[in-house]
């Protein structure tokens, strides 16, 4: 065979067998008519919200017309449907502008994932093996509305548990209503990046029990304590194109932006000035910094009103916070002090932020009142260049709601009294996407807890190491697949509540959890106590929305509710009345100095600092099932499918410690061996590992891969809040193996650019 | 074939795409069963298709034409069609046809005459990107 005819055997038997193979699996299938009508090829965007963290973007979806394998009546078959192609940032929404970061680019790949539960479950074999048999709605109905009969039968409600993310829109609303309306206390919101302290923090100064907002685009000084406001920290998006202002958008003024933390964050890499501090003494520093302002004169106390007057000693000027001690605790040089000092008061508007690690220390209180305080004497409050909180709209369908707001339980105390009862206090307990098996210590037992409680019922979509416990899985839809909604407490100077029809068809056998919600209630043997008035979430959002004031002039065609819809949302001044009052509106308390962080593990015995940090691609580890996030490059490291601990070339050098190496990292709670990577971007007696990987059950993507930092943490809490001090853990390290390859690196290493190499 | 030829049907009644989008459209049995409800529901084939629509079930239609992966063309119905080419001009005389057969190459020098003598644009990324 010459090679003309050997070009045109191939290329007659390729095309053939390419034709031939063409949507070939559809042969095989059953094929359904389409419940669609769409034109072929033409794509159309319909607004959503994404759920992967608590910023509540507003989206827009690309849907296409596509053949999906589906299950329709206990078939799998295909079908011709409208699918969701592609995300992106809703323009017109007023919290990310019509920009979408990279974890919310991903969330595409939840609905398509596939390991996702597409049919109810029911346990099959021992709790926590995973054996799992699918059953029909019917039977797992069924199943779930006796077991709710058996303990209102037996007066026993208020041993029924919630357990959710901690959810601010109408659906949190809906199972709290439930809850209480069922006789059981309020939902159990464990999160590992709790913002509780924060929020403590800012009832105490400012009166508002909420995350605050920045107006970083009118800035011209930006101070920020450890928060990662640019990856992962608070409403990371709206932050990015404020701070985008800040530096480019106004001719000839570009803001200066100083970062303070003990390891350096892809935030911090951005900062004009990285200060390098010793974990848990930035409130310390922060007050030695209104110190040099009041004692120059810059300011005077009492334009800090009560922020200011919450800590000891501010009315006098803070005689016992001087630069040079202040510099013993922190590190920072009093000079630096000095200067840094003098530049937030000289330049203003200048605006103080504080967030993340440091608010996860014993003290993490008292550095958030002290920050408050500093931006108070700044003047940097409700005024153009400085923070203000975002209003709240009072969105609900409830007139009166049978929940009342008692303060949130601690799961911590949960599962030790399930652990220490002869019967568990919780017979049934309910879980919404939340998973504390992962996201809390291993000292807290919540696994041993759970393994007690007789019945549990997960709504989940996906098999994670506390949904693998349940004896019961009821599916929901997937975010694009339900009506979904939301109230954004921060990121925006406009009052935001934003709602978005489903927007595709359900892939699987797959139910709402609100509706499953509202046809239990139904369902009751002994109805709830007052019964719901809707069918379905659909309706009970429309009544909540209905309330609203029309949209501003120029959306306001058509009601309020097709308005809102089309939109994504409803955004406008919050009307008068409908504000929502913050939650307690919390009396000052005596003043508060500084007291030093605590830390498990002696300093001689652990002579490193353990700081666990929001991974930029998986958040608290809720999002490692998607592979696009697996992998994405660190933005620091380029690390991706894997873990990682970062340590100071020094102390690398000195305990002899290679890139790559495999290292041990042991505290008073456990150890895990992880890769290390050498970064000059940390403090020396500082190790940091991301937080995300060390899945024991989380899809055939994250399930064993990398390790958990979360599991070696000291069960210590900042009191007043009783939030997890997940920065209060010492650990010493050493080399356990060299390197075995598991480090995964996209690019090199930090090694410093050298001006005499040829980079072109 | 009856529907076109003898009911005066348009091509674009089933396939509703061609016009508007980049692909024609292949039509679900809602549309055949939008007439066929009423209209020959005596014959054994539209029996077999009433029964396929029973049980919410849609057809196995067989793709006649269609380009391969590999030449990257990215084809584009609504503009051939809003230029006026005749469907046949590409597919053949259906409307003489049972069974629709692939009696048109397209091969890449097919569309390019056509393109030059419409004094369509005949750069590359016409077609291929």
């Amino acid at each position: 065979m010459d090679r003309r005819q050997f070009i045109k055997a191939t290329a007659l038997t390729g095309s053939s067998l390419t034709l031939a193979s063409c949507g070939n699996p559809e042969y095989h299938l059953i094929r359904f008519v389409p419940e669609d009508r769409m034109t072929p090829g033409v794509s159309v965007w319909k607004p959503g919200i994404c759920p992967l963290c608590s910023a509540g973007c507003g989206l827009t979806v690309r849907v296409m017309e596509g053949e999906a394998e589906v299950i329709r009546n206990n078939q799998r078959g295909v079908t011709k449907m409208g699918l969701a192609k592609k995300l992106e940032g809703n323009p017109v929404h007023p919290i990310n502008q019509g920009k979408l970061c990279a974890r919310g680019q991903a969330g595409i790949q939840v609905t398509y994932h596939p390991d996702r539960i597409g049919h109810p479950l029911k346990r099959a074999g021992a709790r926590g093996a995973g054996q799992f048999q699918e059953v029909s709605w019917d039977e797992a109905l069924s199943e779930f509305i006796s077991r709710l009969d058996a303990l209102a039968e037996a007066n026993d409600q208020k041993s029924l548990a919630f357990l959710t993310r901690p959810q601010k829109g109408l659906r949190g609303q809906l199972i709290r209503e439930f809850a209480a309306r069922f006789g059981a206390g309020p939902p159990i919101s464990p999160e590992f990046f709790s913002e509780d302290v924060l929020r403590r923090a800012n009832a105490l100064s400012f009166g508002k029990e909420q995350l605050p907002s920045f107006d970083f685009a009118e800035s011209r000084y930006l101070m920020a304590f450890g928060a990662d406001f640019l990856g992962s920290w608070n409403s990371p998006v709206s932050q990015s194109i404020a701070y985008g202002q800040m530096r480019q958008g106004r001719p000839g003024v570009r803001g200066k932006f100083v970062q303070i933390e003990s390891r350096m964050s892809q935030t911090g890499a951005n900062a004009d000035e990285w200060v390098a501090i010793k974990p848990g003494f930035d409130g310390l520093l922060a007050l030695g910094l209104a110190h040099v302002i009041m004692k120059a004169g810059l300011r005077r106390p009492e334009v800090a009103g009560r922020a200011g007057s919450l800590i000891e000693g501010w009315s006098t000027g803070l005689e016992g916070y001087a630069p040079e001690e202040v510099e013993k605790q922190t590190g920072v040089a009093a000079a630096r002090i000095e200067r840094l000092a003098r530049e937030l008061a000289q330049r203003p508007p200048s605006l103080a932020l504080i967030g993340g690690s440091p608010l996860a220390h014993t003290n993490g209180l008292f550095s958030a009142l002290a920050v408050n305080a500093l931006n108070a004497l700044m003047g940097s409050v409700n005024r153009p260049g400085g923070m203000f909180f975002t209003p709240q709209v009072n969105l609900t369908p409830f007139r009166a709601g049978a929940a009342e707001s008692e303060p949130p339980r601690s799961f911590e105390k949960i599962a030790a009294d399930i652990l220490l009862a002869d019967r568990s206090p919780i017979q049934i307990l309910l879980m919404d996407s939340a998973n504390p098996v992962f996201s809390t210590p291993r000292a807290w037992k919540v696994r041993e807890a759970l393994m007690k409680v007789p019945f549990i019922a997960s709504f989940g979509n996906f098999l994670d190491e506390t949904s693998v416990l349940s004896d019961l899985i009821l599916p929901d839809h997937s975010f694009l697949e339900s009506w979904v909604e939301g109230t954004p407490e921060a990121g925006s100077r406009l009052a935001v509540a934003s709602v978005a029809p489903p927007v595709m068809r359900p892939l699987h056998e797959t139910r709402a959890m609100p509706d499953v919600l509202l046809e239990a209630s139904r369902r009751l043997k002994r109805p709830l106590n007052p019964a719901f008035p809707w069918q379905n979430f659909q309706e009970m959002l429309r009544a909540a929305f209905e309330t609203l004031p029309a949209p501003q002039p120029g959306t306001s065609a058509g009601t309020v509710w097709d308005a809102v819809q089309k939109q994504g949302g409803w955004w406008g001044e919050a009307p008068r009345g409908s504000q929502a009052s913050a939650r307690s509106q919390t009396a000052p308390t005596a003043s508060v100095a500084f007291v030093a962080p605590q830390f498990d593990g002696d300093a001689s015995e652990y002579p490193f600092h353990f700081l666990p940090y929001a991974s930029q691609a998986f958040y608290d580890g809720s999002l490692a099932h998607l592979p696009w996030l697996q992998e994405l490059p660190d933005p620091l490291s380029s690390a991706m499918w894997s873990s990682w601990v970062e340590i100071n070339p020094q102390t690398a050098a000195r305990l002899q410690i290679r890139q790559g190496d495999l290292v041990e990292i042991a505290s008073r709670q456990g150890a895990i061996r992880v890769a290390a990577f050498v970064s000059p971007g940390i403090a020396p007696d500082v190790v940091a590992m991301p937080v995300g990987q060390g899945h024991e059950t989380y899809t055939r993507y994250a399930s064993a891969r990398g390790e958990n930092p979360i599991q070696i943490l000291a069960p210590m809490v900042e009191p007043e809040t009783g939030s997890l001090a997940w920065a209060a853990t010492r650990v010493r390290i050493s080399k356990a193996g060299n390197n075995d390859g598991r480090l995964i690196l996209f690019a090199g290493s930090l090694t410093e650019y050298r001006p005499e190499d040829d980079h072109r | 074939m009856i529907h076109t030829p003898d009911l005066g049907l348009d091509c674009d009644y089933c396939h509703s795409g061609v016009n508007r989008g980049a692909v024609a459209g292949i039509p679900s049995i809602n549309i055949c069963m939008g007439c066929h409800e009423q209209v020959v529901t005596g014959d054994p084939r539209i029996t077999q298709l009433a029964d396929y629509a029973k049980k919410g079930q849609d057809l196995h239609w067989q793709r006649v034409y269609g380009f391969l992966e590999e030449s990257h063309v990215r084809f584009n119905h609504a503009p051939h069609v809003q230029a006026g080419v005749e469907c046949s001009a590409c597919h053949g005389d259906l409307t003489s046809m049972t069974v629709a057969e692939r009696v048109v190459d397209h091969t890449m020098g097919f569309c390019v005459d056509c393109h030059k003598s419409r004094q369509a644009s005949i750069d590359c990324l016409t077609c291929h990107y």
